[in-house]
């Protein structure tokens, strides 16, 4: 029986992330910026390493298995960018968060090849990154508020927390592939 | 029909006043990929209240100036076969799950969604008919 301590190293690769608490300069930003830029090309060649084959498998036991994960990353990143936007767009928007477990149990999941998502990423990437590198400092601080956690998160804290979540996805990928 | 306007009328706006080429295609990614995430949240939660947005502020952020139109069509592209594929899947029952729109103040079946959608894909795509020369 695994016990939440023993499955950490599974469930979380890359750690859990730290949110900064103060505004970032924009060197601080970059190596964020560039880690959501870099997501794609680094997931699709994760997925070429792992194979088809493996992707079908969970990447630990009773987790998604590496086609879920891929296609879970799509449909949030999908949101996350659209939180980007809506904290563009209106002061302190109240952002919709969505049963992730429940959106992977979806028909389309399985039914869809992850070369779909991995383009779909690709595509919403370039716009997610131009977005961002022609954000003003007042724009980065910025705030949406999340109603499942009760947090506001200025866009600054929100880039790190999404690129974490790229890069947190990657690992359970990169489990399948070692 | 993007191919068929061309690069240099794209940025011509389609009525006096409209958003360009360029903005409605950028637009129409946007646009859809919450259309998308409204299937899937009626789908998995009991008549829920999606998320309307200011689709005018939007269209004025500053990627949609820069990005070229081809990045939204290749997102389009990715986007609709997951959407379309998760249709063909859809049971009779499914066609009858709802979500709440809190603008317009009405509930709407997928069924009805579907056609409001498909719609929209076409409305946006006559506007930019308007633009072949």
């Amino acid at each position: 029986m695994l016990t939440p301590a023993s499955d950490e190293h599974l469930r979380f690769p890359i750690g859990r992330p730290q949110l900064p608490t103060a505004p970032l300069t924009a060197a601080e930003r970059a190596p964020y910026i560039q880690q959501l830029a870099d997501l794609p090309a680094k997931l699709t060649a994760a997925a070429q390493r792992a194979g088809g084959e493996r992707l079908q498998l969970p990447y630990r036991p009773g987790g998604w298995t590496g086609r879920q994960v891929i296609h879970h990353v799509a449909d949030t990143h999908l949101n996350l960018y659209s939180r980007f936007r809506l904290a563009l767009t209106e002061d302190n928007p109240t952002v919709r968060p969505f049963d992730e477990a429940a959106w992977a149990e979806l028909p389309d999941v399985a039914a869809t090849p992850i070369t779909v998502s991995l383009a779909l990423l690709e595509s919403l990437h370039s716009r997610w990154v131009i977005l961002l590198q022609h954000l003003t400092e007042a724009q980065w601080q910025r705030t949406f508020y999340h109603p499942r956690y009760h947090t506001t998160l200025t866009l600054d804290q929100a880039l790190v927390q999404y690129a974490w979540h790229g890069q947190h996805h990657l690992g359970h990928v990169d489990l399948l592939a070692i | 029909m993007a191919t068929q306007v061309g690069p240099e009328r794209l940025h011509l706006p389609y009525r006096p006043g409209g958003w360009t080429g360029q903005q409605v295609i950028h637009h129409v990614a946007d646009s859809h990929l919450n259309s998308y995430c409204r299937f899937r949240l009626a789908l998995t939660e009991d008549n829920p209240t999606i998320r309307p947005y200011d689709e005018s502020a939007w269209a004025e952020l500053p990627d949609v100036a820069i990005m070229p139109a081809s990045v939204s069509l290749a997102l389009l592209e990715s986007l609709h076969s997951r959407w379309v594929t998760l249709l063909h899947h859809l049971t009779e029952a499914q066609w009858q799950r709802t979500f709440y729109h809190p603008e317009t103040k009405r509930a709407s079946t997928l069924d009805q969604a579907l056609a409001l959608y498909a719609w929209h894909g076409r409305h946006h795509l006559g506007h930019l008919a308007l633009l072949v020369s």
